[in-house]
């Protein structure tokens, strides 16, 4: 979700990565030692920067995975054009601050006026609307092609071996935990997006969003979002994908030899799965 | 005349003879240390045997068995980047604490033992840092290291400085972590030293003095030589430390960014914990071990002929 500090940008929100870009630059303001005051864009990427980064790579129309946990495609042309892209922000463009960018820190940076947009979970959705001390809006992320966004969350498991009344009371729960009444209760507190269609039907969800309408975008944008990066053997895997970001990100590493070096590794792991 | 008292319960008809006086001088004491060798056997030596024994098969995952391999862990070890990347960064981490630490905390204990004017609140702030828990004083470090708007940047703004991201860059991200281990375990090894300084006679001084030594010659021919033991002590101490303290890391950090801040126990924990390949880590361990236990010695011997016990 980037949200946006007021000015014009609150009426007509960045669509694509070009225009997103562009107001960027314009809300780069620098003092006059040349110190920059206030960055146009910040894109969180502590510890697991391939999150956000797969909405990037939708957005360009790439694939991450296969779906079925085997293969992985992060040595494609539009993952490395869309790393490229990314890591120009701080670099090249200079409209987002260089190194690593802790996530805690980031709605903090907007309300400070440190950054003018940024993107975060929609879990701070309420966190934003209760302190930030400025009018504000919220927008699709901008895609350099096409919509793109990355999904999270966290699933349940049903263990094959349960059975009889343990079964069904993990189902049940299941049931209970997603249902409207506990999903408008979350979506309320944090801004997430509840797990169920059916929710966003309910009259209580129906006058909270007539209130706050914000966290409908990140409703509207799961058409165009892309499944979380998850293979055989994810916590290696998907670690060895966002150290390869990382080394970009700090200057480390290239990415086209980041990303080919990165696949080859994953490859590794997950030829046995085959 | 003691010792015949002592072993009075264990005397036997054969006393006198040669192997049964042996016998008879090692039971009483062997018997008395038999609590503590079985519970440092079952919990620490048999173990650290079984690691070794484990290091030379593969992670058994899901269908497929745990199978000897051989040293085939350890080539894996050697040929792995990271490995040696945080091996790096853990010999920077105790080479630039170790050191820094030691010698502010002596500096502090020195502070602290003379008549100052309000001691006990300097005390108390030096030693403040002892008592919160490392993974808390991460997470009020990570908030002085914030760019922008941390402690630091604030700081730094007044007198015109660029804003700084330590924790978000490569070349920044282990002196940051350094900073805080410092700040950490500077008091703590501060009581250590005072407790030294304190143990030294006053006449020693009081002859110096009328010598007409400088406060530096008692210092360097009166102090130190007093409290090379305490030095030993705190080196030993502090080198463990400086690979087995690694809470901060997860509150601030978690090894990264690209493990530039990762130290060895912490990539030893990821490979356990988070990739569940249990076979390499254990590899990790024994290297841990080893390394740690030639550091241990090694210290001891070396320092040993330097240190005057009183």
């Amino acid at each position: 979700m980037p949200s946006e500090r007021p000015d014009w940008t609150l009426r007509a929100p960045p669509k694509t990565w070009d225009e997103q870009l562009e107001i960027a630059k314009k809300l780069t303001v620098k003092d006059a030692s040349g110190t920059v005051t206030q960055y146009g864009i910040r894109i969180p990427s502590a510890g697991f920067p391939s999150w956000l980064f797969s909405g990037i790579v939708y957005g360009n129309g790439g694939k991450i995975t296969n779906g079925l946990g085997t293969a992985t495609f992060i040595d494609s042309p539009e993952v490395i054009d869309a790393l490229e892209k990314l890591v120009a922000l701080s670099t090249t463009e200079g409209v987002m601050r260089p190194g690593i960018l802790e996530w805690g820190a980031t709605p903090q940076a907007f309300f400070e006026g440190q950054t003018a947009m940024m993107w975060t979970t929609t879990g701070n959705l309420t966190n934003v609307s209760k302190n930030a001390p400025f009018d504000w809006g919220v927008a699709m992320l901008p895609g350099l092609k096409q919509n793109g966004a990355p999904t999270g969350g966290g699933n349940f498991f049903l263990s094959k071996d349960l059975s009889g009344d343990e079964l069904s009371a993990t189902i049940d729960f299941v049931k209970w935990i997603s249902a409207p009444a506990q999903s408008i209760a979350w979506t309320k507190a944090t801004g997430y997006v509840s797990p169920r269609a059916e929710t966003y039907e309910t009259a209580a969800m129906k006058a909270f969003l007539a209130e706050f309408p914000y966290p409908i975008i990140a409703k509207n944008q799961l058409q165009y979002a892309g499944p979380e990066f998850s293979t055989y053997e994810n916590p290696k895997t998907v670690g060895i994908f966002n150290r390869a970001i990382e080394a970009v990100m700090l200057g480390e590493k290239q990415p086209a030899p980041a990303m080919k070096e990165a696949q080859a590794a994953i490859e590794e792991i997950l030829k046995d799965y085959r | 005349m003691k010792q015949t008292v002592s072993l009075a319960p264990f005397a036997s008809p054969f006393a006198g003879h040669v192997e049964m006086s042996k016998f008879r001088k090692f039971l009483p004491p062997f018997l008395l240390l038999s609590p503590s060798i079985v519970l440092l056997l079952t919990f620490v030596h048999i173990p650290a045997i079984h690691t070794i024994y484990l290091s030379f098969f593969s992670t058994p995952k899901g269908r497929r068995p745990s199978k000897f391999k051989g040293l085939e862990n350890y080539q894996d070890m050697i040929a792995d980047p990271v490995f040696w990347k945080v091996l790096g960064n853990n010999v920077i981490y105790a080479i630039t604490t170790i050191p820094a630490s030691i010698i502010i905390a002596l500096i502090m204990a020195q502070l602290v033992n003379s008549a100052l004017p309000g001691r006990p609140f300097l005390r108390f702030s030096f030693f403040l840092p002892v008592v919160l828990p490392l993974i808390a004083v991460g997470n009020i470090w990570l908030f002085f290291y914030l760019p922008g708007f941390g402690l630091i940047d604030q700081i730094g703004s007044l007198f015109g400085l660029p804003n700084t991201n330590i924790l978000g860059s490569s070349e920044t991200v282990l002196w940051g972590i350094v900073g805080v281990s410092i700040w950490k375990e500077s008091g703590f090894y501060m009581i250590f030293f005072l407790a030294a300084l304190q143990g030294i006679p006053r006449d020693l001084k009081e002859a110096a003095y009328i010598e007409g030594a400088s406060n530096w010659q008692i210092f360097r021919r009166i102090t130190l030589p007093l409290i090379t033991p305490t030095i030993l002590f705190i080196s030993v101490i502090a080198t463990i430390n400086a690979f087995i303290r690694i809470e901060h890391l997860f509150s601030m950090t978690q090894g990264g960014p690209n493990y530039n801040s990762a130290l060895l126990l912490y990539y030893l924990y990821e490979n356990a914990f988070v990739f569940w390949d249990t076979a390499y880590a254990i590899a990790q361990s024994v290297f841990l071990i080893v390394l740690l236990s030639i550091i241990g010695i090694g210290q001891i011997f070396l320092m040993d002929r330097r240190v005057h016990y009183q």
